[in-house]
């Protein structure tokens, strides 16, 4: 039965017949396709069917949006609190805001950023965007803007989010003190703050946008679907260690001043806008009655800053020229990516392959001889790199583990011929220890789910053969080559000899922490069900301390081992301790069978899953 | 040995997909499988690959129920689902290796497997590259060589010419007869009705999750008194007038805009 036009409806048309428009009127179906591109861009920022494909989006978003809110207000209150407490005259309160101020900048900077980072190949219309929409009849610029809307939008949200409520507490609660500052004063204050923190938010996001288009642009798209997982993982390491260190960097900011590496910082650019748009609101309130100390401090203060007022100019120009030039090189760069929409075109070969082979070879000889722990070798190893979930959970631990180890390193004397000390050798077991952490959760995550039917059918069931393949992947790709970042820093410090040895307990000591996170593990990596550990946001913290006291007690045996050139304790400790592991991990009853797909707890007491 | 499912349910959210299913694959035999769209072929195929646990009834081989020895039952089958489902960032070559090597079969004879399928199938060039760039085609014929690589007793192919060219599609109807002759017992399910006359000793029809029919080509023809098995089918199957659904389609399509 065909459906006919109800009473009142428009006329109809004949087949193929062009709807008629007066002159410069704009019919509503044809405004809509670029709201609704846009729209459906936006929600792909939130993709996440891997995991979860009835994902609710909207909780989704809730619960990202409320973390990001809540913490910062957070944030805002705890660190503003030393502005309510002690009676700070304007001279030093303008000196002490300098650090927090920094900390802001640098935290949108960061955040937005890192978050670009985290979605840059949602950045850009991707060839499957292209593939559907190409056939429709929606023009290419209207698919470009509605994208260009959509990431527009994203970073806007992202920035606000992160700075609406540090840019009301933070100016409120730094003025509270000063009752001669006028409301009109306050009012310029937090204008300022929210704005700079919002322009130091875009710089990041641009920066991160440039970087990515301007790579493309160079390198083709070809030549960048090769490089491209390697940029990303690089970017997200470096950011995630910059924001880990964000808070031990944001101290003294007057005192240490504004040369050398901190010229260069981009935060500290903003910072010189902010402080020449508005440093004065606090530095220049007139005085109101201080005890002598007061005003000793406050003299003291003032001069700091007066000092370093002068440098405040130069860093806004930078600010200035580099804001600009993110953003004419971001946006001319994703203009000149996106005048062709990108096609699906076949995947590079593998120039290597030759050389991989060889390298193949010598693994499956040395490393892996049994079949099913090769299969679990490299299956780990390509899952590990290839798949974009993956890879970036490993980036976010190294990242961890590389603001670890900087913030130990910071704390110890590195010179050359010093004594090994705690505070140096525990950059180690941080830097593979995170490492390792983010392995252990990836391999809970299936690298396709839809595809593990293909496991499924050829599994003989020899889990330990096929984990063991996996923890020699992780020992290979990830531990390896995190004792070589190391090595070199190490042997200028203590000796070649002694960075060998220390390189050897670290890969032994690595060796046994793998076992331990393995003990309670029984499915397949990468391939079955993943299902959220229901008491791991409450177990998170305990975790973190014991690896910490783990790792520090570690570098402590080290210590103890390198100086006496002993290491028998130490070797003893951990085959002890990888024995108990083993035998725990031996002993624990295992199910039958692999469950492939695993319902969720509740499906299961429900009979839902059936 | 023979495959016999025993009276097979299937029930989603209390929706009965597949009833009472009772079929039996003998070595040497070649058992087509029709339906339209959402008759229940593919579950039916994933329950004797034991991939799903069926509501009721049971799938045993060599008389021994297939889910007391799910592993041993599983190293004799080789199944082709209808939906190539692949790890995209593995190459052709890397996951037919991985398939191998969870099937243990010898590291020497793997690859010269691997390199024969490869092959045979046109993939030579393609094999280092990542699946994520493969056509359906493609796909397809990794998953064939992948359900292969073991020489299985027991075959599910699900309809497996998705997606392949006119003469992969050819030389696979040869193959699956080949394959019957070496004692294989084979279940073709599949839309194309040319396929499953040429190809299959015996068809069972399945319509909304029944068996309608289940006997011999030519049987089935005396007995609709049809001349071919698409007339049979027709008969069994299609309820309305497939020529009165078209000219409605059309209508539809030609509908004008408001």
């Amino acid at each position: 039965m065909i459906p006919r036009p109800r009473a009142g409806q428009a006329p109809r048309l004949r087949s193929g017949q062009a709807p008629r428009l007066r002159s410069g009127q704009a019919a509503p179906f044809l405004r809509r396709p670029y709201a609704l591109l846009t729209r459906q861009f936006l929600r792909q920022f939130l993709e996440n069917d891997l995991i979860s494909p009835d994902a609710d989006r909207t909780q989704l978003l809730a619960v990202v949006g409320s973390l990001a809110v809540s913490l910062t207000m957070f944030i805002s209150v705890f660190m503003s609190a030393k502005f309510i407490g002690a009676f700070l005259t304007p001279g030093q309160a303008a000196v002490l805001s300098l650090n927090d101020k920094f900390f802001y900048l640098s935290l949108a900077m960061l955040a937005t950023a890192l978050m670009a980072a985290m979605q840059w190949d949602a950045l850009t219309i991707d060839p499957r965007d292209a593939a559907i929409l190409e056939p429709l009849p929606v023009s290419a610029g209207v698919i470009r803007r509605a994208k260009l809307t959509a990431v527009g939008l994203l970073g806007s949200v992202v920035a606000i989010a992160l700075n609406v409520f540090p840019s009301m507490i933070f100016p409120w609660l730094l003025a509270i003190n000063f009752p001669q500052m006028s409301v009109w004063a306050l009012l310029a204050l937090i204008t300022v703050h929210a704005t700079m923190t919002f322009m130091a938010a875009a710089f990041g996001y641009l920066g991160v946008i440039g970087i990515r288009e301007s790579m493309v642009a160079v390198l083709n798209r070809r030549g960048f679907a090769v490089a491209s997982p390697w940029i990303q993982g690089v970017l997200i390491v470096v950011l995630g260690s910059a924001l880990l260190m964000l808070p031990p960097a944001s101290r003294r900011i007057a005192q240490f001043g504004f040369d050398d590496w901190r010229a260069s910082a981009p935060p500290m650019w903003f910072l010189g806008v902010y402080e020449s748009v508005a440093g004065g609101i606090i530095a220049d309130l007139p005085r109101t009655s201080m005890t002598t100390r007061q005003t000793n401090n406050d003299v003291n203060s003032s001069a700091l800053y007066e000092q370093r007022r002068s440098q405040f100019p130069q860093l806004a120009r930078r600010a200035t020229i580099a804001f600009a030039l993110a953003f004419v090189v971001a946006v001319f760069a994703y203009m000149w990516n996106a005048r062709r929409l990108p096609a699906l075109t076949a995947a590079p070969t593998q120039a290597g392959r030759q050389r991989w082979r060889a390298g193949e070879r010598l693994a499956n000889a040395l490393i892996v001889r049994d079949g099913t722990a090769r299969a679990g070798f490299y299956f780990t190893l390509a899952a590990m790199w290839r798949s974009n979930t993956h890879r970036l959970t490993l980036a976010c631990a190294a990242a961890a583990g590389f603001a670890l180890a900087l913030v130990a390193l910071f704390n110890a004397d590195a010179d050359r011929g010093a004594p090994p000390s705690i505070r140096l050798l525990v950059m180690q077991p941080f830097l593979y220890g995170a490492l390792l952490v983010g392995f252990r959760h990836i391999i809970r995550v299936p690298a396709e789910l839809r595809a593990n039917w293909g496991f499924q059918l050829a599994w003989r069931e020899r889990e330990r053969a096929f984990l063991s393949g996996v923890r020699r992947a992780a020992l290979v790709a990830l531990v390896l080559p995190a004792l070589a970042v190391l090595l070199p820093l190490f042997s200028f410090v203590m000796g070649t000899e002694a960075a060998l040895l220390h390189a050897g307990l670290g890969l032994a000591g690595a060796i046994v922490f793998l076992e331990a996170l393995l003990v309670s593990y029984e499915k397949v990596p990468f391939t079955c069900t993943y299902l959220p550990s229901e008491n791991m946001k409450a177990m998170a913290p305990i975790y973190a301390i014991m690896f910490i006291v783990g790792a520090v007690n570690f570098a402590r045996m080290q210590v103890s081992a390198i100086t006496s050139g002993d290491v028998t304790r130490i070797l003893v400790t951990l085959g002890i301790l990888f024995v108990v592991f083993r035998v725990a991990s031996l002993r624990r009853v295992r199910r039958p069978l692999v469950e492939f797909d695993e319902a969720p707890s509740t499906y299961q007491q429900l009979g839902l899953h059936t | 040995m023979e495959l016999h499912a025993h009276q097979l349910s299937k029930h989603f959210s209390g929706v009965r997909v597949v009833k009472d299913v009772t079929l039996t694959l003998r070595p040497g035999e070649v058992v087509g499988y029709l339906g339209p769209n959402g008759s229940g072929k593919t579950t039916t195929a994933r329950m004797l690959a034991g991939l799903l646990d069926p509501s009721s009834g049971s799938v045993s081989y060599g008389g021994r129920n297939i889910h007391s020895d799910l592993l041993g039952y599983r190293r004799m089958l080789g199944y082709i689902p209808e939906e190539p489902s692949l790890y995209p960032f593995l190459s052709g070559r890397e996951y037919l290796q991985l398939i191998g090597r969870l099937r243990q079969l010898p590291e020497t004879v793997l690859e010269k497997k691997i390199d024969g399928f490869l092959d045979l199938f046109g993939l030579r060039l393609a094999a280092d590259q990542s699946i994520s760039s493969y056509s359906k085609g493609m796909r397809q014929k990794i998953v064939i060589s992948s359900a292969l690589l073991h020489d299985p007793a027991v075959i599910l192919f699900d309809e497996p010419e998705t997606g392949l060219d006119v003469t992969t599609t050819l030389m696979l109807r040869h193959l699956v007869r080949l394959l019957a002759s070496r004692g294989k017992a084979i279940l073709y399910s599949s839309h194309i009705l040319e396929v499953v006359e040429r190809v299959c000793d015996r068809v069972i029809v399945l319509h909304r999750g029944d068996v309608v029919a289940d006997d011999s080509i030519e049987r089935l023809r005396v007995l609709m008194s049809r001349t071919s098995l698409e007339g049979v089918f027709a008969e069994l199957v299609i309820r309305e007038d497939p020529e009165q659904m078209a000219r409605e389609l059309a209508d539809v399509s030609a509908m004008s805009l408001p």
